[in-house]
């Protein structure tokens, strides 16, 4: 399934960048996500803990940065497990910063997600509609947090 | 935490221990011993575990076994009387309305149920009918014609 | 599957509430338990404790008088609804919905209440129930609430029911004459699979025109919830429901939606076909209407 979003921060491109890039600010900012390990700059694990309704599902994923072109281009790969046992998931992501103005960036993320087991064949529409609201709640918590220091 | 319930089979009364858990189909197959009950897709979906609920067909693979305490439960064993076949059973001998066998226990019954509420079920009511009971071999021709015969009387 | 729950059985809905009460967030509640089977065996949902309604009397009824309108027990299968004379004489078009639900073996042991609680937006009966502006009763340690159908869904598998509560019973209220109701479902795969798109639609027609004077659709499969489509009802009121009324009608419906792509097909597929389900909807039940 594919994920797709932009949204506009209050904040010129080189701080988001660095916000983004920085584990310990940007952990926070995505819903449900508890724990963040760095193994080294690139490969980290991470914990993302997500609700729907009556059912708790925990991933845990190793995250990889496969490119990087600073400010602009993040890539990454993503593979985990849900705690149950029952599923995996994979996704490729891609985030661009574009610079609408000094003071203004649009980010805007592509995520490939593929959910394999139990959960993908129960519920692959489920987790998609619930992806795309916790994206919105990604967004806001990173206006949020950027716009208030810039 | 297992409790003892008791289960009515086929007018048998059996006695069983079990934890809330356990599903019915897998207490009329293992704990009772009457395998003729099938597990296919075990979601409800196939129709091979169908039984009988007081004369109403239901999913034995999405029930609990505590929920059939106090309720008739009919399986394929109890379609014979007598040690005579059912109607149903005998027109699925007659017209070879049957292949591997793994469908057939879970259609007679939804077949029984369904002639049981409408005995002069016509064609369509038939096929409608066997909605939700998934067979990969014969492609339900000679199923449908003989339950028809058995309607027809 | 979990083996670790304990059954509770209660014998009143004071009792199962009380029961709610004590256990809170490890407690669920289990009526028919086709839907919540399904997620427990899949290792998605371990409770402690299951409170089971089925011990509990009196709550399957179906009646109806002309000043209340129906009155559904949460505990009534779908398959009583199907057969139900009084539904099928006086709101034909839930009969006609209730007889969707998946199979016969489905509708035997599945309830209203169980289905309606347990809000997946691909079930059957929610947009019909919708369209004909349904209410459900709660009750809990509390007191009872009544709360539209409209206002229950707020998103997957989630609705305004709080931990300690129970829905007891569906109304709908008596329709106005001249009223017709249509269900459309449209499933990608066999006749009982979950639906690609469904929409419920019920008009009202003028007295003495061929207009339609009040326009109710209810849509599901395609938004968290299943949902009402108010831009086009209140585009379609008033009108004649011809070719391009109807075709406008229905692209306005889809802007209503956020259908999700999957195997029963892409987004854009999904919004075509409420226009297309939009359209058979309004004129089937325009002709009952007539009738």
């Amino acid at each position: 399934m594919l994920i797709e979003e932009k949204f506009t921060v209050k904040a010129p491109r080189e701080k988001v960048w660095a916000f983004l890039m920085n584990p310990k600010s940007l952990a926070p900012c995505v819903p449900g996500c508890e724990k963040v390990k760095a193994i080294d700059e690139k490969n980290f694990l991470v914990t993302v803990k997500m609700k729907i309704a009556f059912i708790s599902l925990a991933f845990n994923m190793k995250v990889e940065i496969t490119e990087m072109s600073p400010p602009v281009h993040l890539e990454t790969s993503a593979t985990g497990e849900e705690s149950s046992m029952t599923s995996n998931i994979k996704a490729k992501n891609v985030i661009d910063l574009t610079s609408l103005s000094d003071r203004e960036t649009e980010v805007s993320y592509r995520s490939e997600v593929s959910l394999f087991g139990k959960l993908g064949t129960m519920g692959q529409s489920v987790v998609k509609g619930k992806a795309k609201q916790l994206g919105k709640e990604f967004a806001e918590a990173v206006r949020k947090r950027l716009e208030s220091k810039a | 935490m297992k409790r003892k319930i008791v289960l009515n089979v086929n007018n048998d009364s059996y006695e069983v221990e079990v934890e809330p858990g356990r599903l019915l189909a897998d207490v009329i197959r293992e704990d009772i011993g009457l395998t003729g009950t099938k597990k296919g897709c075990e979601i409800g979906v196939c129709g091979a575990c169908t039984v009988l609920l007081d004369g109403k067909a239901v999913s034995s693979c999405l029930m609990l076994a505590v929920h059939a305490v106090g309720k008739k439960i009919t399986t394929i064993e109890g379609l014979m009387k007598n040690g005579e076949l059912d109607p149903l059973q005998k027109a699925f001998v007659d017209y070879g309305a049957f292949q591997c066998g793994f469908c057939t226990p879970g259609v007679l019954m939804a077949s029984k149920a369904m002639l049981n509420e409408n005995p002069h079920a016509t064609e369509h009511e038939i096929r409608e009918g066997l909605n939700g009971n998934l067979c990969r071999c014969t492609g339900y021709a000679k199923m449908i014609d003989a339950i028809k015969s058995v309607a027809g009387r | 599957m979990s083996r670790d729950f304990e059954l509770l059985e209660p014998k009143t809905v004071k009792e199962a509430c009380a029961m709610l009460s004590k256990h809170r967030d490890q407690a669920k509640v289990i009526a028919g338990g086709l839907s919540l089977l399904l997620f427990m065996r899949e290792g998605l949902f371990k409770p402690r404790y299951l409170v089971s309604l089925m011990k509990i009397k009196g709550l399957d009824y179906i009646k109806h008088d002309a000043k209340k309108g129906l009155r559904i027990g949460a505990l009534a299968t779908h398959r009583s609804i199907e057969n139900s004379k009084v539904v099928k004489a006086k709101y034909p078009v839930l009969a006609e919905t209730f007889h969707r639900v998946g199979s016969m073996r489905i509708r035997n042991v599945g309830t209203i209440g169980g289905n309606l609680c347990h809000a997946d937006p691909r079930l059957d009966p929610p947009p019909t129930l919708l369209a004909l502006d349904a209410k459900v009763k709660v009750v809990g340690p509390k007191g009872t609430r009544s709360i539209r159908l409209e206002d229950f869904f707020t998103n997957y598998y989630e609705t305004v029911i709080r931990p300690n509560e129970i829905l007891t019973e569906v109304s709908v209220p008596s329709q106005p004459p001249r009223t017709g109701g249509a269900y459309v479902r449209f499933s990608t795969k066999t006749n009982d699979d979950t639906p690609a798109v469904e929409l419920a639609a019920v008009v009202t027609l003028d007295p003495k025109k061929e207009v339609l004077a009040d326009v109710r659709i209810g849509l599901g499969a395609l938004a968290p919830t299943a949902v009402r489509a108010k831009k086009a009802e209140a585009f379609l009121k008033g009108k004649r429901p011809e070719e391009d009324v109807l075709k406008e009608a229905g692209m306005i419906a889809s802007q209503e939606v956020e259908p999700i792509g999957d195997l029963r097909g892409s987004e854009e597929y999904k919004k075509e076909m409420v226009g297309v389900m939009l359209k058979r909807g309004i004129q089937a039940a325009f002709e009952k209407a007539k009738a």
